[in-house]
């Protein structure tokens, strides 16, 4: 059913009708037609989906305050061990357990009369240098878990995805059986047995993490696989590496990101773990837990020895872990309002 | 149903023999040899001994004297115990504890998991909300560790201190697993990861569930808000807290370690520890497959639990 356009103006039957004060003649309106041009044009600049995801992600004032949080950590991990005037490694004998800002007396040492700025440990090592070496361990063996988890998990997720059939059903059996066995089991077993020491943590953090990333991505892919446009891809004659790189692993990044940041908190927390329980990164290298570790025996006398690094350990995972949930609701577009 | 029980069963017993076979030949690349200088032993008892322990049969005769014996449960003896004790014994010894802990934890962390879940659920964006979502994200961003010494240090040892002239006695004793009191504060350290991942997730899925149409429904007809809550909502976000049992009690189990050692439990995660640093290799193998076997139980009995509760997840299989 039409409905009819009963302007009053432009009614050829109807007499001008009065509105108040609102008088309309005939000749008040004209016809304007449809300008296509002017209809199809884009009045905004076109925004791609990452550009989006970003301009909403500086919108959350707490998840920006994270990320400056962590690159704080990051660079000053990097940098402070290198310009402190003591090394990591450094024992001050006659400095054992100086409380917190405490002027370095020791003779003979490359830093005398700079500040302890953390105090020193039960050995005589500089608190502040060993926090952010620490720091530079803990973050490291973060990344690498990241990293790894991508390179293993990525190409078995796609693969089994991709493919489908026989070789998806036996590939995500393998994940099920591997999935079954205890992760901490599995590293602390391993870190048994290796010799200690970063390599062979991430080794053996690697061996285990990868299968969650790879159930996520195949997933994806699954669902992915079957949409229009792929299928479209297809018809056109999309060789599969083209299929699988130009249209499907990009629409999987934003989920692999989001468990990506949300892995490195994870593998901070297992090496911390690892480390506490004396079986982590060796002697004399720290890292955030085998400080924590170090600190236990005098707890009660220097509780600060064992405060700081627990107070970096914490922090970071804090923003990390609220700098994931940002993520994840930037990049899913189901929570767009 | 039963197809889907048969399946998970059948990758249950995978799993465990994975994990066994990758025990042993991790054990079995270790260096080192029982027999080696400084106690060397003449060449004619040490071919006895290896006699004695099978060591002389080949690797294939030894792994499957293991399989066997692992599948009964005899982990031979402990290096370290002295006295000849078996490792089943030294696990027995250390069990109770653990279990105790380990269960009160659970329990403690499902309930108030579930509760601060759904109260920042009902109260979506208020001051409660705010509150129980920080408290959760505080949970998952402190180690059981940093809390349990935090805990020990203010509330055991300075909290504890300051009441005692006004108790007459100490509150909370520093370390120990005696007393109901000895109790508290081990088992709230433990369970404060927990109780933040069921609370996030509680939340997420309760919010999912109120802005779905049966809600409105159910509203729609005139029940009342208790009803709509105890038997619409509640029973329906309670699916996906199911899943996350497995991995939780692998967290609980693994946080024992630490929080025993801390706070001086006798059970079996002190054990574990002591026995990584003693290098008590059989005790080592014996608590690993005891842990791993345990653990690949729970997430069966939780993956049979799901398929119970949710038709769709033994149909999609």
């Amino acid at each position: 059913m039409k409905k009819k356009r009963s302007l009053p103006g432009l009614s050829p039957i109807a007499p001008p009708v009065d509105y108040g004060a609102l008088v309309f003649a005939e000749n008040d309106f004209e016809v304007v037609g449809t300008d296509i041009e002017k209809s199809m044009a884009m009045v905004r600049p076109s925004i791609s989906y990452w550009r989006d995801a970003w301009r909403r992600l500086k919108m959350n004032k707490i998840a920006i305050a994270c990320l400056i949080f962590i690159g704080i950590m990051a660079v000053g991990s990097v940098l402070m061990p290198l310009i402190s005037p003591f090394t990591f490694r450094e024992q001050h004998w006659d400095e054992v357990k100086l409380p917190m800002f405490t002027i370095c007396t020791e003779p003979g040492a490359a830093g005398i009369g700079k500040l302890h700025i953390f105090g020193t440990d039960a050995l005589g090592r500089d608190m502040w240098t060993r926090v952010w070496s620490g720091g530079q361990v803990s973050l490291f063996i973060g990344l690498m878990a990241a990293f790894t988890n991508f390179v293993l998990g990525m190409p078995y997720g796609l693969v089994s995805g991709f493919v489908g059939g026989r070789v998806d059903n036996v590939m995500m059996r393998i994940v099920e059986v591997i999935n079954g066995i205890p992760y901490l089991i599995v590293v602390t077993l391993l870190m048994v047995v290796l010799p200690g020491g970063v390599t062979t943590i991430i080794l053996a953090m690697a061996v285990v993490g990868w299968t969650g990333l790879a159930r996520l991505v195949r997933g994806q892919v699954v669902s992915i696989k079957e949409q229009e446009y792929v299928i479209a891809a297809k018809t056109m004659g999309a060789s599969r590496s083209r299929l699988i790189f130009r249209h499907i692993m990009p629409n999987t990044l934003s989920v692999v990101i989001v468990s990506l940041t949300m892995a490195i908190p994870g593998a901070i927390f297992t090496e911390a773990f690892l480390s506490f329980i004396g079986i982590g990164v060796q002697e004399p290298a720290a890292s955030w837990g085998s400080l924590c570790q170090q600190a236990q025996s005098s707890v009660f006398m220097n509780t600060y020895l064992l405060l700081i690094p627990a107070a970096f350990i914490c922090l970071t995972m804090l923003s990390l872990n609220l700098f994931g949930d940002a993520l994840r609701n930037v990049l899913d577009p189901r929570m767009r309002k | 149903m039963y197809k889907f029980i048969a399946t998970r069963i059948l990758y249950t017993v995978l799993a465990l023999w994975l994990l066994a076979t990758v025990t042993f030949f991790m054990m079995q690349a270790m260096p080192g040899d029982p027999f080696l200088k400084p106690k060397a032993l003449p060449e004619s008892v040490a071919k006895n001994v290896r006699a004695k322990w099978g060591l002389d049969k080949p690797v294939v005769i030894q792994y499957l004297v293991y399989l066997k014996n692992a599948a009964v449960g005899d982990f031979g003896y402990s290096y370290y115990y002295k006295g000849s004790r078996t490792v089943a014994q030294v696990i027995g010894a250390g069990f109770p504890a653990s279990a105790e802990l380990g269960l009160r934890s659970l329990v403690l962390a499902i309930f108030f998991g579930l509760l601060l879940g759904i109260i920042a659920a009902l109260n979506s964006g208020k001051f409660a909300d705010a509150f129980a979502m920080f408290l959760a994200i505080l949970g998952v961003s402190v180690p059981a560790f940093v809390l349990a010494y935090l805990m020990q240090y203010f509330i055991a040892f300075k909290f504890s201190a300051a009441l005692k002239p006004l108790l007459g006695f100490r509150l909370f004793p520093i370390t120990g697993w005696k007393s109901e009191a000895s109790k508290f504060l081990p088992v709230i350290a433990l369970s404060f990861g927990s109780m933040a991942t069921i609370s996030r997730l509680m939340r997420s899925s309760m919010l999912d569930v109120i802005t779905s149409d049966y809600i409105k429904t159910a509203k729609a007809k005139g029940l009342s808000r208790n009803a709509v809550i105890l038997h619409h909502m509640l029973r329906n976000s309670l699916l996906p807290i199911v899943t996350v049992l497995g991995p939780m009690a692998a967290a609980i189990l693994t946080g024992t370690f630490v929080i025993e050692s801390i706070f001086g439990v006798p059970g079996m995660g002190r054990l574990y520890i002591t026995s990584v640093q003693n290098q008590d290799y059989t005790v080592i193998m014996g608590t690993t497959l005891f842990y791993g076997a345990f653990l690949i139980f729970m997430n069966l009995l939780v993956d049979i639990a799901y398929g119970l509760i949710d038709p769709r997840i033994r149909l999609a299989d």
